[in-house]
């Protein structure tokens, strides 16, 4: 005879609480609740003479999905649901503008680097660099977002919701906020370090390259953006028929 | 087993009058209700929180975590006054559809 791998009902349990660990919906309350409703369903139906993992997958059926409750709960609770959502919003947009101000910085300096001698390096290579490093932060936007939807970012998304429902958020925030400071201070002053070193020619060399360069870019910024947001979508579309 | 609706429908009025019988947990809540009705009306037992907690929010009736007898903790749900007047309409309602489709059954025997 085959033997079954042990069942383990706690196992299994957190299991299913890790369905609503990054929910907005469902507060930690809410959800221990549920769980004790689930267990003494789980126990009713082991007495009427049930193995474990079967009395299990009844009391299951009997709570029904997940994502009916994550509804439900969410229809009642919508202020915190929007409240979440505004949240994750703000940190989108600080993430992008400290990704996006650091890969800038990184592509100007490089090129007035490389244009201290305007005469020994052409625009065309200058807005390749630039368009390249632009590329990379689209790119790495792109798998960033596919990463976070695919399910396999939850564990840090709940971490990092649950990190700033504790006390310490101000200082997660303030940090954030420090390195945000930081970064638009270095697109400033770095130029004006680098100044020295560069002709005049070679300043209208950068800006010609990263003007160049924001003609190729700037269309393929419109369609990294489009491509995240209908792979949210479609992300999402895939959860409710579930 | 009754319709989906009307099970939904049902849910508000049958939760104020169990706890009108006094204080109550979710999982005796529901063996009431399906005790009550001898099985007839099933629910899904998970979306019986969120209607309490609107019925919450809605200040029908008020919760307290307590310890069990068993020594875990359970959320207990009681009427608050609100509760109880809004039972009341309720009843009023429920009794109005009952009444009109007995009258008309009585009338039309072969209906029943």
């Amino acid at each position: 005879m085959e033997t079954k791998p042990a069942f383990d009902l706690n196992q299994r349990i957190s299991e299913w609480r890790e369905h609503f660990a990054s929910s907005a919906a469902l507060r930690p309350d809410d959800v221990y609740e549920i769980e004790l409703h689930l267990r003494l369903l789980t126990a009713e139906f082991q007495r009427i003479g049930l193995l474990e993992d079967e009395a299990f997958m009844v009391a299951l059926k009997r709570i029904g999905s997940s994502q009916t409750l994550e509804r439900e709960f969410a229809k009642v609770n919508s202020s915190a649901v929007w409240v979440d959502r505004f949240l994750w919003m703000l940190i989108g947009i600080q993430t992008w503008a400290l990704v996006y101000g650091l890969a800038h910085t990184l592509g100007r300096s490089l090129l007035m680097l490389g244009f201290r001698n305007a005469e020994q390096v052409n625009i065309s290579t200058g807005a390749t660099v630039f368009v390249a490093g632009q590329l990379l932060t689209f790119a790495g936007s792109l798998f960033l977002v596919g990463w976070a939807t695919s399910g396999r970012g939850n564990r840090w998304t709940a971490a990092i919701s649950q990190g700033l429902q504790r006390r310490g958020a101000i200082t997660i925030t303030a940090i954030a906020g420090l390195a945000l400071a930081l970064v638009y201070l270095l697109n400033a002053a770095l130029p004006v370090f680098i100044w020295k070193f560069i002709t005049p020619s070679g300043m209208l060399a950068v800006s010609q390259s990263q003007h160049y360069g924001y003609l190729i870019s700037g269309p393929i910024q419109a369609i990294a953006m489009v491509a995240m947001t209908l792979m949210v979508a479609r992300r999402r579309r895939a959860l409710n028929a579930r | 087993m009754l319709q989906k609706e009307l099970v939904a429908a049902s849910t508000v009025p049958l939760v104020l009058s169990v706890l009108s019988e006094g204080e109550n947990y979710g999982y005796a809540l529901i063996q009431r209700v399906r005790e009550l009705s001898r099985g007839r009306i099933e629910w899904t037992e998970g979306m019986l929180y969120p209607v309490l907690h609107w019925m919450e929010k809605e200040r029908l009736i008020e919760s307290e975590w307590r310890e069990a007898e068993t020594g875990r903790k359970r959320k207990y749900y009681r009427l608050r006054k609100e509760g109880r007047a809004s039972l009341q309409t309720e009843k009023q309602q429920w009794m109005a559809v009952h009444e009109t489709l007995t009258a008309l059954w009585k009338r039309n025997p072969r209906l029943t």
